[in-house]
């Protein structure tokens, strides 16, 4: 792994308390930003730093969120937004730094996928407590799944907006900050 | 298509068809669920007539309304069944054809101006009465019907009377 300018790390950590910021502020339940924000970070400083700051504001919000500590569903909530980082890492690297307005179409669609695998995670966390006093595996989780239902529904459609209205104009951001494409495509993607 | 745009139409359908299942399941469920209580109080109610007689008499009262035009046509409404916690202002408002009032709001409440097109003028007004059984007479309430909460068997007046003679006659 190449080692970060000065420039990226203090990018890295305005980004990541912005993420953790919003994250922690009360707000309609199944709105976020976290996933665009981490899945942002994954396509700007790959997929590693993606994953870890995905799982790691989860680990932050678990403990610390105005809806009470996480619980069982705190591993669950990691892995999901960690995937969220990889996925950003891996498109970061498909994509090579050009983002055309055309995009944004790929990453509403992508937000909603992401968002839907990671409820689908974090049903399957709620599952395992249905399982733990004792339903059977498969009717816990597709009543965890069909009972969260309005919940998923939100936030899909929650993220395909935020997605399809913010990854573009913040990679131009980030890049005229950072001094063009050519910086996504030739110093980041290594990781 | 392109191959990378038919990907992502591939990958928002399937998130479609994903959650359209899950919603369409919830509302399946909810559906269900709904269904099962309505049936379970029909059958409840259906088998048990008295206690839904009492269930009803438990959540409504009965009123008897005298209605009084001040030229000698009167119309009373007996047993009128109302909603628990009935006004006075409530059940006219109910009771009558076409009705129109002024709400003051706050503490001087609702002024009732006409009642079946006949309103309020300088020299005549709409004004209400409650029967007192103790004193068997009628009790003129100097405040809003709308703050007047009907009690079960009551019986009430609203006429429509001169201001000339103060306090005004009452209901015969």
């Amino acid at each position: 792994m190449e080692s970060l300018r000065t420039r990226h790390v203090a990018l890295l950590t305005v980004l990541s308390a912005l993420c953790i910021g919003i994250q922690l502020t009360p707000r309609p339940p199944n709105v976020e930003f976290t996933s665009l924000l981490v899945f942002l970070v994954g396509t700007f400083f790959g997929l590693a730093i993606g994953g870890f700051l995905g799982a790691t504001i989860m680990l932050v919000n678990g403990f610390l969120s105005p809806w009470g500590f996480a619980g069982l569903m705190l591993p669950f909530q990691m892995v999901g937004m960690f995937i969220v980082g990889v996925v950003g890492g891996v498109y970061g690297r498909t994509r090579r730094g050009v983002y055309p307005l055309g995009s944004c179409g790929e990453t509403a669609i992508l937000g909603c996928f992401l968002t839907l695998v990671y409820d689908i995670i974090t049903n399957f966390g709620v599952a395992v407590s249905y399982m733990m006093i004792g339903l059977p595996a498969l009717p816990a989780f597709v009543g965890a799944i069909v009972s969260g239902a309005p919940f998923s529904l939100v936030h899909v459609v929650s993220n395909f907006f935020v997605f399809l209205a913010a990854f573009f104009p913040l990679t131009r951001v980030l890049q005229e900050y950072l001094g063009g494409e050519a910086v996504w495509r030739n110093e980041l993607s290594p990781m | 298509m392109e191959k990378r745009a038919f990907t992502y139409v591939v990958l928002g359908v399937l998130v479609w068809a994903i959650l359209g299942t899950i919603v369409a399941s919830y509302y399946f469920l909810q559906y269900d669920s709904y269904q099962r209580e309505y049936k379970a109080l029909i059958d409840l109610l259906g088998s048990d007539i008295e206690g839904m007689s009492n269930l009803l008499e438990g959540i409504s009262l009965e009123a008897n309304i005298l209605l009084s035009y001040g030229n000698e046509t009167k119309v009373w409404y007996n047993n009128t069944v109302l909603p628990l916690g009935s006004t006075a202002f409530t059940a006219i408002y109910y009771l009558a054809e076409s009705i129109n009032y002024t709400d003051y709001g706050g503490e001087l409440g609702i002024l009732v101006t006409s009642i079946n097109g006949v309103a309020d003028n300088s020299t005549h007004g709409w004004l209400y009465w409650q029967w007192d059984p103790q004193y068997s007479m009628w009790m003129f309430p100097q405040y809003s019907s709308a703050k007047y909460i009907l009690h079960k068997g009551e019986v009430i007046a609203f006429t429509y009377s001169s201001y000339m003679q103060w306090p005004p006659p009452a209901p015969t």
